[in-house]
């Protein structure tokens, strides 16, 4: 026997006692906290991200951009990788390195 | 008793001393008693306090037990979804009934790769198989990638915490390893390393770069194994098995066959449950979920060993199947009194402390010595339970191999001790009845250590059992929070 079919008849042997049907217990349980609204949910984020000692900046949607740019040359930074698919709103007007290949 | 394979006692583990015997070497050894009593502690306080933050914590362990028993108690219909889902998304499923088969599998496979080296993430299935001395045989090194397990590795030692392993070394003694052992292996320690946490960390990370970049092959294990989107999870700490499992053209991941989770959707209370219970912390820092292979991103060749290995005769036992929930989130050890004081070694086995001593007994058999002695590792204080996030009734367990062992050796009285003791037990009201019954005792024999307790077997030769206190925790508790 192979030891696929072997470990499968070793497993359907010791649950042989077994009566319930396979997915009897219904739908995945959830268990749920009451949301405490969008904006406490925000706070809440950055408090734990922070508790992580990540300093955490809020800014507006449009200053992402400027924000970023400042804080990568505050630390002397003059390139950065970023991911493909990465909002192009947020690389402002920082010249594209990309290279393929 | 199920006829199923039990699990081979690895060569490294076979004629280990007994549990007493092994704990009076450990309780002699005072480094390694400080080292455990600071980190027990802190990560017990930390555990404490985040668990406490979450009001449905008692709601998430049920969700968890109730995730884990659906899989299990229907494993062969989940399986057999989790290979068809993997297949699917790319990957290949391997099958091994034991050790040998899973390190046969997996030196095939780096042989065929033509590598002389492999680089691993933390994985206690491939301890328990011994993988690592198996690819040494086979001349393909593997190298542990995180910082503990990394001078684990370098030391030589075996791991004496499931998530600490190198809890019995100080600082010293690992900067003194560092300087001597990491030029034979790889890039060499700075030489004016101290014995700094910062200095050591990152004398640890240059030294790891080089392999991760170097590595064409990975292993790991997981976490978790879904079935229903064939989905492999690993959580850590230090971001080294980000590493291992997106850098290496070909990532080898050893499952035990226990790891299975019916739905994505039972990830949800798992991953809130692991982490707290784990390291006391709310989230851990990395979690990496890979389903199969993709195109031009991770790994290019996926493969998947599903281990028995002993499981399916864990499993076969009605009562004793509920250990096969166990997360590896070690919050049994930290609460435990008796791993406090002897630490993991005394266990003769990958997997130390409360669960340790269930498990071992059940996955080997208890043949040896050091698997009948495992069960009387313990005071049944239930602070295991209590921790558990997955509510494995570790007591009960320990109670009912107690039976077992008693029932094949000459034993007899202890047996029916036990057999009344699992009476007990499995109902809280007698329990606390019981327990009123033991501090009333308490209370005569006064502050005189209990040198014998009949029942407890050989342990208490080694350790002194407290006089049982005057007041249970559910009493003390009932007080202070005035429930019951
Ligand atoms: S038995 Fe429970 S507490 Fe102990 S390691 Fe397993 S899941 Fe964690």
């Amino acid at each position: 026997m192979s030891a696929r079919d072997e470990i499968l008849a070793r497993v359907r042997a010791a649950t042989a006692d077994v009566t319930t049907p396979v997915g009897a217990r219904g739908a995945t349980p959830v268990v749920e906290e009451t949301s405490p609204g969008p904006g406490r949910t925000l706070d809440l984020f950055a408090e734990n991200v922070a508790d992580y000692r990540a300093e955490v900046l809020r800014v507006p949607a449009d200053e992402v951009a400027s924000v970023l740019a400042s804080t990568l040359r505050g630390r002397g930074l003059g390139s950065v990788v970023v991911p493909s698919g990465l909002d192009e709103g947020w690389r402002g007007g920082g010249r594209d390195g990309r290279r393929r290949g | 008793m199920s006829t199923l394979p039990v699990q081979q006692t690895s060569p490294t583990f076979v004629g280990m001393p007994s549990f007493p015997e092994a704990a009076r070497e450990a309780l002699a050894n005072t480094q390694q008693r400080d080292n455990l009593r600071n980190a027990t502690h802190t990560i017990r306080a930390k555990r404490a306090a985040v668990v406490a933050e979450v009001p449905e914590w008692e709601s998430l362990r049920v969700a968890g037990a109730d995730a884990k028993d659906e899989a299990l108690t229907h494993l062969g219909d989940y399986l057999e979804q989790l290979e068809a889902s993997l297949t699917a998304n790319g990957a290949t499923v391997h099958w091994a009934r034991d050790a040998d088969e899973a390190n046969a599998i997996v030196v095939e496979i780096a042989r065929a790769k033509g590598v002389d080296e492999v680089v691993k993430v933390k994985s206690m299935a491939t301890q328990e198989i011994e993988l690592n001395e198996a690819l040494e045989a086979a001349g393909i090194a593997a190298w542990e990638t995180d910082l503990a397990e990394l001078i684990v590795q370098l030391f030589g030692d075996r791991p004496s915490h499931i998530l600490v392993p190198a809890i019995h070394r100080n600082r010293t003694e690992i900067r003194d390893v560092f300087l001597r052992e990491m030029a034979k292996v790889g890039r060499p320690a700075p030489e004016d390393l101290t014995d700094e946490p910062a200095r050591l960390a990152e004398a640890a990370r240059l030294h790891l770069r080089e392999k991760f970049l170097r590595a064409r092959v990975a292993v790991s294990g997981a976490n978790f194994a879904v079935a229903d989107t064939g989905t492999l999870v690993v959580v850590e700490s230090e971001g080294n098995g980000r590493m291992c499992l997106t850098l290496p053209e070909t990532l080898i991941s050893v499952v035990g066959i226990e790891k299975v989770l019916p739905t994505w959707d039972d990830l949800a209370p798992m991953l809130q449950l692991l982490p707290r219970s784990s390291t006391g912390e709310r989230m851990n820092p990395y979690t990496t979920m890979w389903s199969g292979v993709h195109d031009g991103d991770g790994p290019q060749e996926v493969h998947v060993v599903l281990l028995d290995n002993g499981r399916s005769h864990v499993l076969a036992d009605t009562v004793g199947r509920q250990a096969l929930r166990c997360i590896r989130c070690s919050a049994c050890l930290n609460v435990c009194p008796v791993y406090e004081r002897t630490g993991g070694h005394a266990y003769g086995s990958v997997y130390p402390g409360p669960i340790g001593a269930v498990l071992n007994p059940q996955l080997r058999g208890t043949a040896s010595e050091v698997d009948q002695s495992l069960p009387y590792a313990s005071s049944l204080c239930g602070a295991c339970f209590d921790a558990c996030p997955v509510r494995i009734n570790i007591p009960e367990l320990l109670v009912e191999l107690r039976g077992t062992v008693a029932e094949q050796g000459g034993h007899r009285a202890e047996s029916a001790a036990m057999k009344a003791a699992a009476w007990v037990l499995s109902d809280p009201r007698r329990l606390a009845v019981a327990q009123r019954g033991a501090t009333t005792a308490g209370r005569l024999v006064g502050d005189r250590t209990v040198r014998r307790v009949p029942g407890l077997g050989a342990w208490t030769d080694a350790r002194d059992v407290p006089t049982p206190p005057k007041e249970t925790f559910r009493q003390w508790w009932a007080r202070e929070r005035g429930e019951s």
